[in-house]
């Protein structure tokens, strides 16, 4: 019973694609039939006993076909010589596809290994193999040997599109037909109400949709349609000799196999588990992106698809209540990306697109982010087997013979009374839900139950090239990133006390997100577990942000305080008798101040990559090689300078002498208490020899010791991270090494600000600096 | 030491700032655009009010002497181009406008006044015209910068037009001088050419990415010295001597895809990147000068008229492709036709392989013309002019009158034969997004007739390079 549902479906969905491409071929010449494919072999048709069928002369006895069918063109010229056929009609009915095409192919074969012919689903043969499926035989003359030349192909998109979504042509311009409000699922909206997918070479400006800047969009809806390749180029039998050849695991040594399968004996048995190429198979990502920074990173952590299928602007669903059905005979469907639906005619729903979510995702090299479309589904299922119960049923309990309500739905819904049903009104309560289970059961279902699932449908196909992907940085690289960016799964209540919960197979690609009921509209919130990942820009810890600005507040504070205690006081200098001294050589400057120099750059541009979109807005990824420049200059400085130091020996510049040297750092902490705000004079000493007093000592050892090289081994690892992604897996990725790095600049932020005040406390307050400058500084006379 | 480091710094900076210079400059096709001077402005030079074209020519000559013998040397002022040798009679002959027949209005002879509307001259009324007379020369039809000159019968300026104030005006040509002829070729807007239209007066991006987009001016394109205008209608050309191409600015293979640099030896830039034509004003498409005369039908400039015959119109036309090597078969006066079949008046040459050969969109115009049945030639009926068919509908008359002037003779058995022109776009260029896509031709249902074009079956499926 519920297969036989099944093919009605199905046949009226193939119906619906006939009547539309005939209702587009109005007005036109009549097309020329597809072209015969002259390396099929003409053959018999069979019967289910095995008998040949041959072509009766006269009325045709399958009028349904008959009917939907265009007049059949003339046949065309083939390369067979054909007799003049009288007007024929073809028994499609007693065709059995299994036993015609197991002359010469082993269907039991096929059909075991064929996703198309399990459980639920059984399509047969021609339904996939002839354009126009078995119905397009009537098109077609037999030759004299009662052998039949059908252009038998590899499905064309068009054939898979007529189960699974929208696909089109280049010469009718696209259009979305209001059967869509069917929500028929296989239907040739399928994956399209899914995903909001359609996989076409038409430009979307060609369109005649409503979509949002129309004429900006001026690329094909899908990239590869465009290049000519068919649903079959990627999704393809799995022995397909051509393609194994492409396999990549196997002995190292060879680049191909030769003991592949032969085509003749693929051509016997090809497997019908069709496969989905995964982008890898045709493209190496690396070899592209070049203007992207982190390739290898990025395309560790992101199917192709996140950044390539950007938006899209077909509707797709965001909620769909399949318990009910409306007054078109499809479910309660709210859409995305779609703003003011008012009319029935999807073509003039004006599409703004929408953005899908980013979710987790299993692929051949580990877990990626790929984009997905989180839909709100209730329907009803067996509970029995899990299964949802056919649409088709459903329909048949609310709509009767007349195709309007049944009177008692309206007894049953119409809580207003006026005798409609409002669509505020098409909700299941728990009695109807009673109601509705009970005759569900009558048509025989076995024990229906309405569930509530969010489903998370991956995007997989609307590929658009380099140039239209959400190439900017800040899409994920910003405090709003599409990682965490919340979304809508609309405001149908549902059926009343069901539960809203994530579908079991969507769990890994909805980890971490909550789904939310707000008063008016049910919403997955963003994800706050991000377990292992760790996105610049967008990550950050809320607690080291916090710690280091207290660290820099404070800096700042006593900064304050003691400046202004200063100045209040501003007691002059103890005057005593000064003498110039050369203090600081020309390198010693110089490599001073290229460090200030690149550490300021540094604080700069990693401030902007930690809050992207402050300061200056410079892109985000010219900010991150700024910094990542600036940090070689830094480090080669470092280098450069700790050579210096060593071999002219001013490295014992920066030992403290042990000798009295808590008598002295007491001394210059005391200065820096007390004596600074009295005017004393300088407790040490400064001099050609003695240039760092012992608190300075004391915290260039901590700097140049820990902070410094801390800071610059996670800011390498950071850029490990990027370039050799793998190298950082042990340690978690760039989790731990990000929250450090930024501890480490709040540091280094309050040395700057400590660093640059205490300059001030020379013998006039420009003096240190000016000494650094010129390199004379005056020194008091103090024989040392 | 502070000099040995600014040397180490002026080392750096030498050695970073060469690689730099020495870093090989892309070539940009800017580099060929033209730039111009400001022109000198001319009011200054015409004080007095203007009598007379000739009269106003004359004052240009003061100044510029050579600017006319310049001009009549141009097929502008000759209606004369290409050198070609008459298949027929081994003579050299010089073709043009002036001595070839199209299947649009057909020829000039008989018909001067109103088709030297458009002639670069003045005064050419009948077949004693004087094209050595220097002030027959129409200096303002180009130079115009006023937009309000315009030429009636004969080449001569329209009666209200302030020649003063024009001349005054004189300045480069821009795209409206030289639309006002070849956008109107034909006897309205966009007859002819199909990828020549009012539109790209002022285009926008979409309807040609130089013009629109770019605000690129025919010259830009058209340049030439000594008033010697560079550019091929093959209309009247048979040669692309002094033609120009898209590679005189860009590159001979400029695509990021290697796979579409590939498709250059075999395909023209015009055919991916002009996907149609006549985008926003229609062009004729068939003229068919059989159905002419008929009283009982209802003038209407776009399906029907009583003078011309019936005519189909189209826009956003998908263009014709053929192989094109850059030479014709030019039906020239007094060649026999094949009355039979579709008669070529400038069949493309060249064909799969053929070197030089290339596939070119091309606007087809196909009409029905008549044609004397027993000689079996074409003959240039008088229509305009005295004792033409516009003003007595007399076939034979017309027939007569025509064929006399081009020195053939009528029989006067009058038959229509079905006659077809190609014209080869160049312009309505789309900006690379709008070019056509891989699916464009290679698909079911593609553009493109492979077999017609000499390949098996789609050259993506079965391979059409390097055979």
């Amino acid at each position: 019973m519920k297969t036989s549902w099944k093919l009605a479906a199905l046949v009226l969905a193939i119906q619906l694609v006939a009547l539309s491409n005939a209702q587009a071929q109005q007005g036109e010449p009549p097309q020329r039939q597809a072209p015969v494919n002259e390396m099929h072999p003409a053959f018999y048709l069979r019967d289910s006993t095995g008998a040949v069928i041959l072509p009766t002369v006269g009325e045709a006895d399958d009028l349904s076909a008959q009917e939907l069918q265009d007049p059949a063109p003339a046949p065309d010229p083939d390369p067979v010589p054909v007799p003049a056929p009288a007007p024929v009609s073809i028994p499609i009915v007693q065709i059995d596809q299994n036993k015609t095409c197991a002359d010469c192919h082993d269907t039991a074969f096929i059909n075991s290994t064929s996703s198309h012919h399990a459980k639920h689903v059984q399509v047969d043969c021609l339904t996939c193999h002839l354009p126009g499926g078995v119905e397009a035989v009537q098109n077609h003359a037999f030759d004299s040997n009662g052998k039949i030349l059908l252009p038998m192909s590899a499905p064309s998109s068009f054939s898979c599109g007529s189960c699974h979504g929208i696909t089109h042509d280049l010469q009718t311009p696209l259009e979305i037909l209001p059967d869509l409000m069917l929500g028929e699922m296989p239907g040739i909206y399928a994956q399209t109400l899914r995903t909001g997918e359609i996989y076409a070479g038409q430009f979307m400006s060609s369109s005649l949709l409503n979509l949002e800047g129309k004429f900006t969009h001026d690329r094909p809806w899908d990239v590869h349609a465009a290049r000519g390749l068919q649903c079959s180029d990627c999704h393809y039998s799995a022995n397909h000799p051509q393609k194994a050849t492409w396999i990549k695991k196997g002995p190292v040594h060879l680049k191909e196999d030769p003991r592949s399968l032969s085509i003749s004996a693929y051509l016997k048995r090809p497997d019908h588990e069709l496969k989905a190429a995964t982008c890898e198979k045709c493209h190496d990502p690396l070899k592209v992106h070049k203007s992207m920074p982190y390739v290898e990173r990025h395309t560790q952590a992101l199917a192709c698809q996140a950044c390539h299928s950007p938006k899209l602007y077909a509707p797709a669903l965001k909620a769909v209540d399949r318990t009910v059905i409306t007054q078109d005979g499809g479910p309660v469907m709210q859409f995305r990306g779609i703003e003011h639906a008012e009319y029935k005619a999807p073509n003039t729903w004006y599409s703004v697109g929408y953005q899908p979510i980013l979710g987790r995702k299993h692929t051949d090299d580990g877990v990626r982010f790929a984009p997905y479309n989180p839909v709100a589904t209730w329907e009803w299922v067996s509970s029995e087997d899990g299964t949802p119960v056919d649409a088709q049923l459903v329909r048949q309990v609310f709509i009767g013979e007349d195709g309007k309500y049944r009177p008692d739905i309206i007894k049953l819904l119409d809580k207003d009374a006026d005798g409609l049903i409002s669509e505020g009104e098409l909700a299941l309560s728990k009695e109807a839900q009673l109601v509705i289970q009970e005759k569900l059961s009558a048509l025989g279902v076995k024990s229906p139950q309405i569930r509530g699932v969010v489903e998370a449908h991956p995007v997989s196909h609307g590929i658009v090239k380099g140039d239209f992907t959400a190439a900017s940085c800040e899409s994920c690289h910003s405090q709003d990133s599409r990682f965490n960016s919340p979304i809508s799964l609309g405001t149908i209540t549902g059926p009343q006390g069901v539960e809203l919960s994530v579908a079991p197979d969507s769990e890994l690609a909805l980890s971490g997100r909550v789904i939310e009921v707000n008063d008016q509209e049910v919403v997955l919130a963003g994800s706050v577990d991000s377990t292992g990942t760790y996105v610049l820009g967008h990550h950050r810890y809320e607690w080291t942000d916090q710690l280091g600005f207290l660290i820099f507040l404070a800096s700042i504070l006593g900064v304050a305080v003691h400046g202004g205690l200063r100045i209040i006081k501003r007691q002059p200098h103890a005057e005593k008798p000064m003498r110039r001294v050369y203090l600081y050589g020309i390198y010693e400057r110089i490599w001073h101040w290229t460090m200030a120099a690149s550490i300021i750059a540094l604080l700069i541009t990693g401030i902007q990559i930690h809050f992207p979109g402050s300061g200056s807005g410079q892109r985000f990824n010219i900010l991150v090689l700024v910094h990542n420049v600036a940090a070689v200059i830094m480090i080669l400085n470092a280098a450069l300078s700790l050579f210096f130091h060593i071999t002219t020996g001013e490295i014992r510049q920066f030992v403290p002498r042990p000798k009295g040297f808590v008598r002295r750092i007491t001394a210059q902490a005391m200065y820096y208490l007390r004596g600074i705000f009295t005017g004393a004079a300088h407790p040490l000493a400064k001099s050609a020899k003695h240039k760092l007093n012992p608190l300075q000592q004391v915290t260039y050892v901590g700097l140049l010791n820990v902070l410094f090289p801390l800071q610059v081994l996670t800011g390498a690892l950071l850029w490990i991270g990027g370039v050799a992604p793998q190298v950082l897996e042990p340690i978690g990725g760039l989790s731990i090494i990000g929250p450090v790095h930024n501890v480490g600049s709040w540091l280094f932020l309050t040395f700057i600000v400590v660093h640059v005040y205490l300059t001030t406390t020379g013998h006039t307050p420009g003096a240190l600096i000016k000494a650094m400058v010129s390199g004379w500084e005056m020194l008091e006379e103090e024989a040392e | 030491m502070p000099k040995k480091v600014l040397v180490i710094v002026v080392a750096a900076v030498v050695v970073i700032g060469g690689f730099l210079l020495l870093k090989p400059k892309s070539a940009s096709p800017w580099d060929k655009i033209p730039s111009y001077r400001p022109h000198l402005d001319h009011a200054s030079f015409f004080p007095d009010p203007i009598a007379s074209g000739q009269e106003a020519t004359k004052q240009c000559l003061t100044c510029h002497p050579d600017s006319s013998k310049e001009v009549m040397a141009t097929a502008h002022f000759q209606w004369l181009g290409d050198t070609m040798q008459n298949p027929r009679t081994g003579q050299e002959i010089k073709v043009g406008k002036k001595n070839l027949i199209n299947n649009f209005c057909i020829g000039i002879d008989g018909n001067w006044p109103s088709c030297t509307r458009c002639h670069a001259g003045y005064g050419w009324s009948d077949d004693k015209y004087d094209f050595d007379e220097q002030t027959n020369v129409d200096c303002l039809v180009c130079h115009d910068r006023t937009g309000t000159y315009k030429k009636g019968p004969s080449g001569m300026p329209a009666k209200d037009v302030d020649l003063q104030a024009v001349a005054k005006s004189v300045g480069f040509p821009r795209r409206d001088n030289c639309g006002g002829c070849h956008h109107y070729g034909g006897g309205g807007l966009g007859v002819k050419h199909g990828d020549l239209d009012a539109t790209l007066d002022n285009p926008n991006d979409y309807d040609d990415v130089h013009m629109g987009r770019h605000n690129m001016l025919c010259i830009d394109c058209h340049g030439g010295k000594k008033h010697q205008i560079m550019g091929k209608g093959y209309s009247v050309s048979v040669n692309p001597q002094n033609g120009i191409a898209c590679t005189d600015c860009h590159e001979e293979k400029p695509h990021a895809d290697s796979r579409i640099n590939d498709h250059t030896d075999a395909v023209a830039c015009q055919t991916c990147h002009i996907p149609t034509f006549a985008n926003r004003v229609p062009t004729k498409m068939v003229w068919d000068w059989s159905k002419a005369g008929d009283d009982s039908r209802k003038d209407d400039v776009h399906n029907y008229l009583k003078i011309k015959g019936e005519f189909v119109y189209d826009s956003a036309v998908i263009p014709a492709y053929e192989w094109f090597d850059m030479t014709v078969d030019r039906y020239l006066l007094g060649d026999t036709i094949d009355d039979t079949k579709m008669v070529d008046l400038n069949r493309p040459r060249g064909q799969r392989g053929s070197p030089g050969a290339k596939i070119w969109p091309f606007k087809l115009h196909l009409a029905k013309q008549p044609y004397d049945k027993e000689s079996k030639m074409l003959i240039p009926p008088v229509t305009a002019g005295k004792g033409g068919y516009w003003h007595e509908f007399d076939w034979d008359k017309a027939m007569g009158i025509g064929a006399k002037l081009v020195g053939l003779e009528y029989s006067g058995q009058l038959g229509f034969v079905e006659t077809r022109m190609h014209w080869p776009l160049s312009h309505m260029v789309v900006p690379a997004e709008q070019a056509l896509q891989c699916n464009d031709c290679h698909s079911q249902g593609g553009r493109m007739d492979w077999k017609a074009l000499g390949y098996g079956a789609d050259p993506m499926d079965v391979g059409g390079r390097g055979k």
